[in-house]
């Protein structure tokens, strides 16, 4: 054979290499914790402007177990037996400063969504209708527990952004869990007293008009969780707020996928967000009632968290109690230090 | 690795049964450490990126570690990854080199 055809033949079997491994091989580029956790990404179908679940990644599945129930899916629970009008205020804070300053690499139109974030109402009414999103089906002990109609709660996060998702697909990272649930966390004669956790994320990209709109940018909040006290005396609704976490130090991630222009550099951060909530009625009320029974809130998280994390059957005790507990159990100490948090979804 | 590893049956199993568990993020851990805490500093010495599972002896001594990217190798198709990571097919992988790591230096069960 001629060295000329040898040539071609080696070259003809590198290209054919060259391309299989373009296609099935992973992707690897270098990336750096550093670089505001910029870092390759896998080809996957998530970053479409409607983030959808048929095409999307597999989520997380929930915790669920056998105690938790249905909600109600009727119109209007029974026990919303009186006319609910209740006015609903939205206070939303800027996002604080990343661990990872994504504001260094977004440009500053884009980072501007995260930014400038603002309700898309101040101030909303709503009725037995909407509240009877929260109730279960029937009401039985405290600690019972159910799974609430995503549809029906995002009609509430709608009043912080007109795009929020009940289904967790930000680029990069494990799909949910999804999913919202109440818990029955107090009751008496004539009140209960609703303890809910909700997993949800807000597409911030607009929808047209800017040409920064092939940029994917989603705000995922830890977890947004709240209460809802209802009377059942007069069959209404005298308090209910549903807000973010600020107990932890970061509460809220960041991602920015520029997949759609042709790049798969996205760019993640995690930030703190002082206050994203909504408050109506009366929150002092609740303080002064009396229950025949009762768990306390933080049971009541840990709880609902349960539901989410099946890692949280781990029986984890706090940090400034580790180190006494296991000189006195005379038991080695397994410390899990992360970048994140583990236990909601700003990680 | 908490929807995977530490959502592993046997995993919570072996944790429950024979460790005190404690999880923090790093920056708690490193504030805690500049105001002395003990533990706090012998897990801030031992830290990297992006998560660090560190095993210590009831007094408090560092028995031995496993990071989330170096021991751990592949990670979910769906998760981003720094350096050379390869899409993990089967968690049982991460699930067998965690009893491995358990087994050298505490015994078996």
């Amino acid at each position: 054979m001629r060295p000329a055809r040898i040539l071609l033949v080696i070259l003809a079997l590198g290209c054919v290499i060259a391309v299989l491994a373009r296609y099935w091989l992973p992707e690897r580029k270098p990336a750096s914790p550093d670089s505001a956790g910029a870092a390759p990404i896998q080809d996957d179908s998530r970053a479409v402007k409607t983030p959808a679940r048929p095409r999307g990644p597999r989520p997380v599945t929930p915790n669920w177990a056998s105690d938790v129930l249905d909600g109600f899916r009727g119109d209007v629970h029974p026990l919303l037996h009186g006319s609910t009008r209740l006015e609903v205020t939205a206070h939303w804070t800027s996002v604080g400063q990343g661990r990872d300053r994504l504001d260094r690499v977004a440009s500053p139109e884009v980072y501007a969504w995260f930014k400038n974030l603002q309700p898309a109402r101040s101030r909303e009414t709503y009725t037995e209708r909407d509240f009877s999103a929260f109730l279960p089906k029937a009401v039985g002990e405290v600690g019972q527990l159910w799974a609430l109609d995503l549809d029906k709660v995002a009609r509430f996060l709608r009043q912080f952004h007109p795009r929020p998702s009940m289904q967790l697909v930000a680029a990069g990272r494990r799909a949910g869990p999804d999913g919202a649930f109440g818990l029955l966390r107090a009751k008496s004669d004539t009140y209960l007293d609703i303890a809910f956790r909700v997993h949800a994320e807000f597409y911030l990209t607009p929808a047209e008009g800017s040409p920064a709109e092939l940029i994917d940018a989603w705000y995922t909040p830890a977890y947004l969780s709240g209460r809802v006290l209802v009377n059942k005396q007069t069959g209404t609704v005298d308090h209910f707020t549903l807000g973010l976490p600020t107990d932890r130090t970061l509460n809220v991630h960041l991602t920015m996928s520029p997949k759609r222009t042709g790049f798969h550099q996205q760019a993640h951060d995690i930030v703190r967000v002082e206050r994203m909530e909504l408050t109506g009625g009366d929150a002092g009320r609740a303080q002064t009632l009396s229950w025949s029974s009762a768990m306390t809130p933080a049971e009541a998280d840990s709880r609902l968290a349960r539901v989410f994390y099946k890692s949280l059957e781990i029986e984890w005790v706090p940090f400034d109690q580790a180190l006494t507990q296991a000189r006195n159990r005379k038991r080695p100490i397994f410390a899990v230090v992360s970048w994140g948090s583990l236990d909601d979804q700003s990680c | 690795m908490r929807a995977g590893l530490l959502s592993d049956n046997l995993v919570i199993r072996r944790l429950n049964d024979g460790f005190v568990c404690t999880a923090t993020i790093i920056d708690d851990v490193n504030e805690r450490a500049e105001r002395g805490d003990e533990l706090a500093k012998q897990l801030a010495a031992n830290w990297e990126y992006p998560i660090e599972m560190i095993f210590l002896r009831p007094d408090g001594k560092l028995e031995s570690k496993l990071n989330s990217y170096k021991d751990f190798p592949g990670a979910h198709p769906d998760v981003v990854a720094p350096g050379e990571q390869f899409p993990l097919l089967d968690e049982r992988v991460h699930v067998d080199a965690f009893v491995r790591h358990l087994a050298r230096h505490f015994g078996q069960e």
